[in-house]
């Protein structure tokens, strides 16, 4: 774990580098990515304009279910996104065998190797507007709301992080997909809306969406004060078992891996 | 001839990719099911429309979303910004005897044709099972309308879309640009929802620029909710703004050309 660690330290201060190196590209991610960050928050508030309830979630609900999308999609392309975005081209030209072969667990090294440090700015916009819903709409949170709040966005995460890498997986079988990351951003827009709304089109929507509906849903929900048991263990159970399977399934995917002349 | 052989040759590209045309059509048609499952839901939760939409007009607005998405809207901005002006790509056709407008046009109809023809067959099974729900213009002048508007739509994108990628020749960083644009379009075409849903000035505003005429009028055209005169009116429009991008085009061509190093190739 320290050896781990100890990598990764360096991975950061490598990417920290990476990224002070060109002034001008560095402000214009920053401003590119605030303004998805902005964007994703905006379109939320205009959809639901002239909406007051939903399905049983009132306005401000969704604008919390919003943000703390934000808070988990702003971790995702921090710690993750690039990463997965990269996986399709090693497949296509081979350049996984350089993981392979290096004495680390390579699916932690197809993982982490990039950290986009300017997603930040993308938590910075989610805080702020989870702020100003907190103090506008006098929600009743607490420290304790907050500590319970974080296990929850890191469950989360890792559940977001287990369908990325078993969808990108799929690339070792089928190599030109390399826009399969695409879909990824697209479906995990998903936790953007109530799951009720999905339940309401089509019960085989929601069942087929669940564990992406979770996402959002179950730190929004201990934020407006409104968590079950049952969601909570629900979403407890789905970050395991997630990260377990997704882990099989690359140990097994691993297997068809032919390279590509390297 | 020649360019009849280029589109031949990049529509067999197109069609050897389809698998990849499939996952772009994909990425059209989940956000406008998302958006339309939410609107499902409010108008469940609420009695009467919006702005004077019923359930069904919205569902057919979003329908006509995914294949407007992927017929209507061109992506060649990146091509050309990346490989032909940063990467020095624009070298090998500055040498070949052919328009380089041309060029692309004709690389980009293939893969519009074949992802609006997936879009077409979704459109098709959803309108067998969900007829009720997919509103469609039904008199022959007011198609023949709605397909010269779309098609005129798809021009007006593509030429802004090269507009957009020769904005390399000047910045060295693309990607704020195409990013800031990206947002633009998805708000301002109508992407986000039908621009009578927005607030009074964000309409206003959204009914001046050059994006609703890419595909929130095509869209509503196809829907059947304009009548002849209005139809004639957006042909008219998108006329201008085709020619006024024709015009910018030009000249950026002419003095971005000038100002362009190709190194190494």
């Amino acid at each position: 774990m320290k050896h781990y660690l100890r990598i990764y330290k360096r991975l950061f201060i490598l990417n920290f580098s990476m990224l002070t190196a060109y002034r001008g590209n560095f402000v214009n991610y920053l401003i590119s990515g605030s303004i998805w960050g902005v964007f994703s928050i905006l379109s939320m508030v205009l959809i639901t304009a002239n909406v007051t309830e939903v399905l049983g979630w009132k306005r401000h609900e969704i604008l919390v279910l919003t943000g703390v999308s934000q808070i988990v999609m702003g971790i995702q392309h921090m710690f993750f996104s690039s990463n997965f975005e990269r996986f399709p081209l090693y497949i296509q030209q081979g350049k996984l065998d350089s993981y392979l072969l290096k004495p680390v667990d390579a699916q932690v090294l197809v993982s982490v190797w990039l950290i986009r440090i300017i997603s930040f700015s993308r938590l910075i916009i989610a805080g702020a507007f989870l702020g100003y819903l907190i103090i506008a709409y006098k929600l009743p949170v607490t420290i304790w709301t907050i500590l319970g709040f974080i296990p929850l966005i890191i469950c989360s995460v890792i559940i977001l992080y287990s369908i990325w890498l078993m969808v990108t997986t799929l690339t070792i079988w089928f190599t030109r997909l390399s826009n399969i990351p695409e879909v990824l951003y697209s479906i995990s827009a998903v936790m953007r809306f109530p799951p009720e709304v999905y339940r309401e089109v089509t019960f085989f929507l929601f069942f087929f969406l669940f564990p992406l509906l979770l996402i959002g849903a179950t730190p929004a929900k201990q934020l407006l004060g409104q968590l079950t048991a049952t969601s909570l263990g629900i979403t407890l159970l789905f970050a395991v078992v997630l990260l377990v399977v997704s882990r099989k399934f690359w140990l097994f995917a691993l297997r068809s891996y032919t390279s590509a002349s390297s | 001839m020649r360019y009849f052989r280029i589109f031949v040759l990049h529509f067999q590209q197109a069609f050897e990719n389809r698998g990849r045309s499939f996952i772009w059509l994909l990425l059209a048609v989940i956000n406008p099911l998302l958006v339309l499952s939410y609107w499902i839901g409010v108008y469940h939760s609420q009695n009467g429309g919006i702005a004077g939409w019923a359930l069904s007009s919205v569902t057919s607005y979003y329908f006509l979303l995914m294949f407007a998405g992927s017929f209507l809207i061109a992506h060649v901005e990146y091509d050309v910004a990346v490989h032909d002006i940063q990467e020095g790509g624009l070298v090998k056709y500055l040498l070949k005897p052919f328009s380089y407008f041309w060029y692309y046009f004709l690389g980009e109809l293939p893969w519009r044709m074949i992802q609006g023809l997936f879009s077409l067959t979704i459109l098709f099974i959803f309108s067998l099972f969900l007829g009720k729900f997919v509103q469609l213009v039904s008199t022959p002048e007011l198609i023949l309308a709605a397909i010269i508007i779309s098609l005129l739509g798809f021009i007006l994108s593509f030429i802004f879309k090269m507009i957009l990628g020769f904005t390399a020749f000047w910045l060295t960083d693309f990607h704020g640009v195409q990013s800031i644009f990206e947002i633009i379009i998805l708000v301002f075409a109508g992407f986000v929802m039908p621009l009578e849903f927005y607030p009074a000035l964000i309409e206003g505003i959204a009914k001046v620029l050059p994006f609703a005429y890419m595909v929130y009028y095509p869209v509503i055209a196809l829907q059947g909710k304009l009548d002849l005169v209005s139809l004639l009116q957006v042909v008219g429009m998108q006329l201008v703004w085709i020619f006024a991008f024709l015009a910018v085009y030009k000249l950026m061509w002419s003095k971005g050309v000038r100002s362009f190093t190709g190194v190494g190739q």
